[in-house]
């Protein structure tokens, strides 16, 4: 008798905690206004074993083979999914932040997330002459070879995925300036991620 | 510690807020069009591109010319440092195996010392007798030159702490008066955008002038000064009503910003100062931290010495990093709210790290705002970027 008990307990336990689980769920949905348009990303998109294949077929960036840490660096927080939706709601769809693929230019001509910019990691690289006004369009307030970042943007950087490092980069060139860590996040899953999940995704 | 070389650039683009085109546009006139450039034109956002790049590019750096004013090229003053604590450092009591034993490091101090004082000669026929910035441990040795320049200056005065530079306090003889009185006058004209010099009776002039003299003379904003010139400060940010404010705290002269807040109030009551439209604060006071700030800033950076231009640039430099002001981008403009406690010249500090530069902001507001001292809380002032 005890033990039947505790087994609905038991039970219960598990019901009440897979219904917690299944409210944290999200359903892979986004709508909001970059750049004045409407922006809509939703799960299950047409084309989307195409991207999965074309972004897992990519060449690792480092040889033989290699994968993104988890912590691109100390104080910048790794997000997944929902956070990057969130995002692109509350904060891209408000003008208070940007969604960054630090990837060069032809890599990211093979399909993006939609409402993302691109910022191609060498641009932040010390020796690139546009760096400084790069980083005022981010919002950096400059004086003489300082900034300020009070009004600069929140940051989620992604790249293709665990197996390309172009966000890592940008981070650290970001950092090398000044720029905030609370300010900026990684989004480790990248395209490889995204494209498996059949979000939405522009080419 | 930074070279004079390097060159304020303020504002070199438009203010737009980041979007992909602007940044790929700069990757790609910073490396060319790239043979893949076509491949993402058609990215949404792309359109303005070009446009845009070759705007950025064509930009001229406008304000390159507003470098620093009171940079000046000194070259022997990089040397005072070293010099200084080197001269000092001889003993009295020293043994002559001592000084056998040590003879080339003996020689090159003398050297040093001698260089030095050639330097401080140099310095004091360019300046015509400003010398303001003699650094503390130096004297051991220059006592010749210092010797005939502080005959009225040699009282110390008692309220100065023995850790604070001995002839820190001394610097201002009789002689230098006319200079100080120019500057403080500079220092207060400079904060009014409507030149009062037409207004005002040569007497009249002469009168504040002398009382800013007696201002910046005070031993307490002297000390104020050299703390900064010694590197002795910190910017601060305080919480007050639940805003954050930055202010200059030194540390030998804690007490000092109420001190002289105070006395500058008062002599602008008694109408024997006027303080300048641009410290009015939203709420209707004065805004005395600025006036510090400018006050020891704009000494310091007129005193004729390296080491004072480079100390007036470091504070602004300091001010700016501990900026936290936020601005919005509305419609391609950065601006910022008026919050009560605010000046002019200390939204100025903040955005560009010297309270003189509010005539660009009020420039920009010239349609809503009719003068510095009139800002309101709530109001919405464009930040030229």
């Amino acid at each position: 008798m005890i033990f039947k008990a505790a087994i609905f307990a038991a039970a219960l336990v598990i019901q009440a905690s897979a219904a917690q689980a299944q409210d944290h769920l999200t359903t892979g949905q986004a709508s909001f206004i970059f750049d004045g348009a409407r922006i809509e990303i939703g799960p299950r998109a047409p084309d989307a074993v195409k991207f999965a294949s074309r972004f897992a077929s990519l060449t690792p960036s480092c040889d033989p083979f290699c994968i993104a840490p988890l912590s691109t660096a100390e104080g910048v927080d790794t997000v997944i999914e929902p956070q990057v939706l969130d995002f692109l709601i509350n904060a891209v769809g408000r003008n208070e932040g940007l969604l960054v693929d630090a990837r060069m230019p032809p890599a990211r001509a093979l399909g993006y997330i939609p409402g993302s910019v691109n910022l191609p990691h060498e641009t932040l690289s010390e020796d690139n002459a546009f760096r400084d006004q790069i980083l005022k369009a981010l919002g950096a307030r400059s004086f003489e070879d300082i900034y300020n970042f009070s009004d600069a943007q929140k940051l989620i950087i992604y790249d293709n995925g665990p197996s390309q490092n172009d966000a890592g980069l940008l981070i650290s060139h970001l950092i090398q300036v000044g720029y905030p860590l609370d300010k900026i996040k990684y989004y480790r899953g990248g395209m490889q991620v995204w494209s498996v999940l059949a979000l939405t995704i522009q080419e | 510690m930074i070279t004079g070389s390097s060159k304020i650039s303020f504002n070199l683009g438009q203010s737009d807020p980041v979007k992909a085109p602007e940044v790929e546009a700069m990757y790609e006139a910073g490396r060319g069009a790239g043979p893949r450039a076509g491949e993402y034109v058609d990215d949404p956002v792309a359109p303005r591109t070009h446009a845009a790049a070759a705007q950025d590019e064509h930009q001229p750096e406008r304000f390159a010319s507003e470098e620093y004013e009171a940079i000046r090229p000194a070259p022997v003053a990089p040397m005072y440092a070293t010099a200084g604590r080197r001269a000092a450092a001889p003993d009295p009591t020293l043994q002559p195996p001592f000084v056998q034993r040590n003879a080339p490091v003996l020689a090159a101090a003398a050297i040093v010392v001698l260089t030095f004082m050639l330097g401080i000669t140099t310095a004091l026929l360019w300046s015509g007798g400003t010398q303001q910035a003699m650094r503390p441990g130096v004297q051991s040795e220059p006592l010749v030159i210092s010797q005939d320049t502080r005959t009225a200056g040699q009282n110390v005065n008692e309220a100065v702490t023995r850790a604070a530079a001995v002839d820190l306090t001394e610097v201002v003889s009789a002689a230098q008066a006319p200079v100080i009185a120019d500057l403080a006058a500079a220092v207060l004209e400079g904060l009014n955008p409507r030149p009062t010099a037409g207004k005002l009776t040569e007497g009249e002039l002469a009168q504040k002038a002398a009382e800013a003299q007696t201002i910046l003379n005070s031993n307490k904003l002297r000390m104020l000064r050299e703390g900064v010139l010694a590197g002795v400060y910190t910017i601060e940010t305080a919480d007050e009503n639940g805003q954050k404010r930055v202010k200059l705290r030194t540390i030998n002269a804690k007490m000092t910003t109420d001190n002289i807040g105070s006395m500058l109030v008062q002599a602008a009551a008694e109408g024997r100062i006027e303080i300048p439209a641009s410290l009015k604060t939203a709420d209707g006071n004065v805004d005395i931290d600025t006036m510090m700030f400018n006050l020891v800033q704009t000494s310091l950076a007129n005193d004729g010495t390296s080491e004072g231009a480079e100390a007036a640039r470091e504070m602004s430099r300091r001010i700016f990093i501990a900026s936290t002001v936020r601005s919005e981008d509305i419609g391609g403009k950065r601006t910022y709210i008026v919050e009560a406690g605010d000046s002019l010249a200390y939204i100025s500090l903040q955005f560009y790290g010297k309270p003189s530069a509010f005539v660009r902001i009020f420039e920009a507001n010239r349609d809503t705002l009719q003068s510095p001292d009139q800002i309101q809380i709530g109001q919405r002032l464009i930040i030229p970027s």
